[in-house]
Formats: structure tokens, C-alpha cells, sequence
């Protein structure tokens, strides 16, 4: 896509084309520049170098238009005034204000051929840069439309990292206060039953044996059932899906196409469920670019966890000189997100291209 | 006020500003009389030190560009309408008491050569506004002081000789002429001679020229850049 900068500035056209049909009108010496014909002359220049340096808004161009009317009706000399306002109003577009500007020329025109084909060139000519000029507004204002949405969808995914996190903290609370409940409301009452059959039956034991065998069943009863709890308890509070160190090494394995290198060492018990969550969905997307876009000798790959911060790095010496040196949309939007939870995401190019990732660890209290 | 006595006092900051600002233009009192119009040539060439004097004045302005001042008094509690107005005001004050201690020494040193104050004073005083704005505007099609200093020299020199003040009207070609009169400065030298012909007519044309002058090289040159 063409840069900005090598757009020719419509201003800079414009000017010199207003500045080329007072050249012309000046040049061919058809005005008799009387001193009444010059003072309208400079009150004319006056009116359009007011209209440009204060933006007056182009759809009171007619005024002007009807100025002109009246001066070239007073003063017929003046209809060649004609040839920069008709290119004014046709780079302006503004198609009142040349229909007025056209019914003097031809009204007080005289049938001057050349100032009728001056005219003509002035409109061509103005036409044609309010033409280009449209489209190229056209294109900035949909870039300028896509450039809005680019943002507003970054600050919704910033917001929603942020978010992410509060609910991570949230989602462990809910979960512990679910477990604590199970465990008091299922395991503890038939645990609590069983201490007490087991309890009543040393007392009958030896003084009731029959009433003392009841309560011994009751107690195994109440057992198996605190188990079959225990063991729901412990199906129902598994995740469903698998994440932390060893998913984490899962994944280097599928994508071991170089014979990967990898090291880890720390404490990785406190790291959360949505430090993982990046450092996977970082891992991946490091691995695939290597595979996409170099050719290694070798790729190494080093996780550590200082149990305030999780480190990770992964360098690989497949550095194509062909590529762009330019950070893709991938790393961009990894580091937004690294940047959302207070992490940080840096790439280092030398001999090797190495990703450095650092994450805290925010433990839930 | 501040701001308007800082722009008179830096007027005068540098010496080459006071020589020809408030010394030089007494060197044109001793020009001689020109025959053919029996006016003393000092008045027209007085047209040059008025030119050369605005240009000297509205350095402050691109010296505040230069120096990025400007953008320091943008984000003060100013407008730019206001900076650029006061500004103006100075230069033309210094301007019109230099016009009119000229005139005065004039005066004394020709007596009866020189004539009709009231107009002779106002196309001067005229002149004055429509030289500051010419610079304001030339100036403003510069980045720094020095280029446009440079052009100008030359520009200035053209311009004063083609249209009447350092060489006078009547032996120019009438080529020349039909250019000259699309300059302000051609109307300074014209409305003088009517003065001395006695067209007040003509002296008000010229005036109203010179205005209109100055009001076209105040909207395009009053833009600001930062």
C-alpha cells in the first residue's frame, strides 16, 4: 500500500494551480487593468486568500460566484477573473457556485474563444484534482475507520486480559468454598457418623454384642460411603482440561521436529492456572513461528520460576535474512497481553533470535 | 502591555536595528532635489529604510519560530491572534515616530520643497503597515531568518528600484511599469508624485491600494507556524 508520504500534497497541486491561472490571466494581457479594474483585482485576490487561510466553508462559494456576477456586470473587463474562480469552485466540487461562475462567463464572456478555452482547462484541470482528491479522502477516511476500530478492539482485549485475571482469582475462591463445602456437608456428616457407631460400638462391645455388631455395620456402612464421596469429591474438583509444567512440556514434545532443548527449574506449585494459560499459548506460537519462518540448528528452550516470577525463554539460531525485520502481528498482540497482566515480552536478535517472556505471580490469598 | 513593551524594547536590542531604524533615515535628508519634479529624493528613498526597517522589526518573529519561542507562547495563556497583533503594534509604532522624525528633520532641512504634510505623512504611515505585513508575509515563507534574509536583500533591491523609489517614475519604461504596479511599493512612489501634483484623488487610490495591500499580506502571512 502506497505510504502517505508519496501522495503528492493536494494542497501543494492546488496552489499551484490557482497560482497558474492568475499567470494566465495576467499574461495574456486581455484585462485592461484600469485603477478600478486593479482595486476589484486585488479585492478579488483579498476574497479568495481570506476563503483559504480562514476555511470559510466551501458552500458559501456562491457568494463569491455572486460577487463576481456584479463586478462583471459593472465592469465587464473583469469576466477573466473568471478563470481562477472556475478552477476554485471545480477543485472545491462545489457545483452551485460553477454553475454561477459559468453563467458569466457566458453572459459576459463576448465570445472570447481564448478565454473560452482557458476556462475549460481551468475546470478540467480542477475537476480532475477534486476527483483524485475524493477518493484519496475516501481511503484515509476508511483507514482512519479501520485505524478506530484497531484500538477500540486493543483496549477491549487489554480490558478483558485485565479482567481474566480478577475472574482467575475469583474462579479459585468459588472453587475452594465449593470443595470445603463437599467436604462438610457429604464426607464430614457420614465421617462424623461413622466416629460415632465406632464409638458406641467399643462402649456395647463385650455388654451387648448384637446392638455392638449393628453399630459396627453401621460404621462400615457409613465408611464406604464418606469413600464413594471422597472419591466424587475428587472426580468432580479434577479439571477438565490439563494445563500447569507437565501440558507445558506436552507441548515442546509435539513440536520437537529439531531436536528441542529444554530446561526448567523452580517451584512451578504456585504459578496460576492463567500464567500457564499465556506461557502455552506463547510457547506455541514461538514454536510455530520458528517452524514457519526459520531454519534451525538447534532451539532451546528454558523455563524458571523464582516463585515470584516465571521466566521464560526460547532462542533459536534459524535466522533468515530474507524476513522482515519487522515484529509480526503475533508478538505484537502477545506482548499487549504480557503488558495487561503486568508481564513483559522482549525479543533479542544477534547471532540467535531469542524470546524472553516474564510473568509474576499473583497468589491468591 | 507586557508583551508589547518586550517587543519594543527587543527592537532595539541590537545595534544594527538602532543605526538603521533611528540614524540612517537622517542620511536621506541630505539627498538632492530632483529636477524634473523639483521633489527632494530623500522622500522616496525614505520608501527603502521603511522596507529595510520592517524587515529588521519583524525579525523578532521568525527569531521567536527559530528558537521555538513560539511554542512556548502557544501553550502560554495567549492567543496567536493576540501575540501576532501586539507584535505588530510595536513595529508599527516604532515605525510611524520614525516616519514622523523624518518628516519633521525633513522639514527643517528643505523648508518649502517639502509640501502637504497630512498626505505625505499618511502615505508613509501607510506604507509603514503595509511593508510590516509584506514581511510578516515574506517571513513567513521561510524557515529561518538568515535564508530569508538573503532573498530579501535582493528582492528588496529589485523591488524599490522597479517601482519608483530609488529610481525615480518618470525614467522608467513603461514595460517596467505595467509590472511595477502589481507591487505595493510602486503605489508609495506614485501617490507621493500626486501629492506633489496636487491629485488628492490619485494619493487616496494609492492609500486604499497600499490598505488593500496590507490587509492581503496580513491574511496569508498571519498563519501560524509553529
Amino acid at each position: 500500500m502506497a505510504r502517505h508520504t508519496d501522495w503528492i500534497p493536494y494542497s501543494a497541486i492546488f496552489i499551484f494551480g490557482l497560482v497558474l491561472q492568475f499567470v494566465l490571466l495576467l499574461s495574456f494581457k486581455t484585462v485592461d487593468f484600469t485603477t478600478t479594474v486593479f482595486i476589484l483585482f486585488l479585492v478579488f485576490v483579498l476574497l479568495i486568500a481570506a476563503r483559504l487561510r480562514f476555511r470559510i466553508p466551501d458552500r458559501t462559494l456562491w457568494i463569491d460566484a455572486l460577487i463576481l456576477f456584479i463586478i462583471a456586470y459593472l465592469y465587464p473587463e473583469t469576466t477573466w477573473f473568471i478563470l481562477p474562480f472556475l478552477f476554485l469552485v471545480s477543485a472545491k466540487g462545489n457545483f452551485r457556485a460553477l454553475i454561477i461562475a459559468l453563467v458569466v462567463l457566458f453572459v459576459f464572456g463576448d465570445g472570447e474563444p481564448l478565454l473560452y478555452v482557458l476556462s475549460l482547462a481551468a475546470c478540467l484541470l480542477g475537476s480532475m484534482l477534486y476527483l483524485s482528491h475524493d477518493k484519496y479522502e475516501r481511503l484515509i477516511q476508511n483507514n482512519d475507520g479501520l485505524r478506530k476500530r484497531i484500538y477500540e478492539l486493543e483496549l477491549r482485549q487489554d480490558g478483558l486480559m485485565k479482567d481474566m485475571t480478577s475472574t482467575e482469582q475469583d474462579a479459585v475462591m468459588a472453587e475452594r468454598r465449593r470443595v470445603s463445602e463437599m467436604l462438610h456437608d457429604d464426607l464430614g456428616h457420614e465421617l462424623t457418623g461413622a466416629h460415632l457407631a465406632l464409638k458406641a460400638y467399643a462402649h456395647l462391645s463385650g455388654r451387648d454384642d448384637a446392638k455392638a455388631e449393628e453399630m459396627l455395620s453401621s460404621a462400615l456402612q457409613r465408611l464406604d460411603r464418606a469413600l464413594t464421596r471422597l472419591k466424587e469429591t475428587v472426580h468432580a474438583t479434577e479439571p477438565s482440561e490439563a494445563y500447569g509444567l507437565a501440558s507445558f512440556i506436552r507441548t515442546i514434545e509435539t513440536f520437537d521436529d529439531y531436536g528441542i532443548d529444554y530446561e526448567y527449574r523452580g517451584d512451578f506449585e504456585d504459578v496460576p492456572a492463567y500464567v500457564w494459560k499465556n506461557l502455552g499459548s506463547t510457547l506455541k506460537e514461538g514454536l510455530t513461528n520458528i517452524r514457519k519462518h526459520a531454519r534451525p540448528t538447534f532451539v532451546r528452550i528454558e523455563l524458571i520460576s523464582t516463585g515470584t516470577i516465571v521466566r521464560l525463554s526460547i532462542e533459536n539460531d534459524g535466522i533468515r535474512s530474507d524476513r522482515a525485520a519487522s515484529e509480526g502481528n503475533g508478538l505484537k498482540y502477545m506482548r499487549k497481553r504480557y503488558e495487561a497482566v503486568g508481564g513483559s515480552l522482549s525479543v533479542q536478535k544477534g547471532d540467535t533470535f531469542l524470546l524472553i517472556v516474564v510473568l509474576p505471580i499473583r497468589r491468591v490469598t | 502591555m507586557t508583551l508589547f513593551v518586550t517587543a519594543l524594547k527587543r527592537s532595539f536590542h541590537s545595534v544594527a536595528n538602532v543605526i538603521i531604524i533611528m540614524v540612517l533615515p537622517l542620511a536621506f535628508v541630505l539627498f538632492p532635489i530632483y529636477e524634473p519634479t523639483d521633489i527632494p529624493q530623500g522622500l522616496y528613498w525614505y520608501g527603502l529604510i521603511v522596507l529595510f526597517s520592517a524587515f529588521l522589526l519583524a525579525k523578532q518573529l521568525i527569531d521567536n519560530r527559530t528558537n521555538r519561542t513560539i511554542i512556548r507562547i502557544a501553550a502560554s495563556p495567549i492567543s496567536h491572534f493576540r501575540y501576532l497583533a501586539i507584535h505588530l503594534l510595536s513595529f508599527t509604532v516604532i515605525l510611524w515616530i520614525q516616519n514622523t522624525v523624518f518628516f519633521i528633520v525633513m522639514k527643517l532641512y528643505w523648508g518649502d520643497a517639502i509640501e502637504s504634510a497630512f498626505w505625505t505623512l499618511s502615505l508613509y504611515y501607510v506604507l509603514s503597515v503595509t511593508m510590516i505585513a509584506l514581511c510578516l508575509f515574506w517571513n513567513s515563507l521561510f524557515r529561518t531568518y538568515y535564508t530569508s534574509l538573503a532573498f530579501f536583500a535582493g528582492v528588496a533591491s529589485l523591488l524599490t528600484m522597479i517601482t519608483g523609489v530609488t529610481v525615480p517614475l518618470d525614467v522608467l519604461p513603461d514595460s517596467i511599469l505595467e509590472v511595477a504596479r502589481f507591487l505595493p511599493t510602486y503605489w508609495f512612489a506614485y501617490g507621493l508624485e500626486m501629492v506633489y501634483n496636487g491629485h488628492v484623488n490619485d494619493v487616496l487610490t494609492s492609500l486604499l491600494i497600499m490598505l488593500i495591500f496590507a490587509v492581503l499580506f496580513l491574511v496569508v502571512g498571519s498563519r501560524r507556524r509553529l
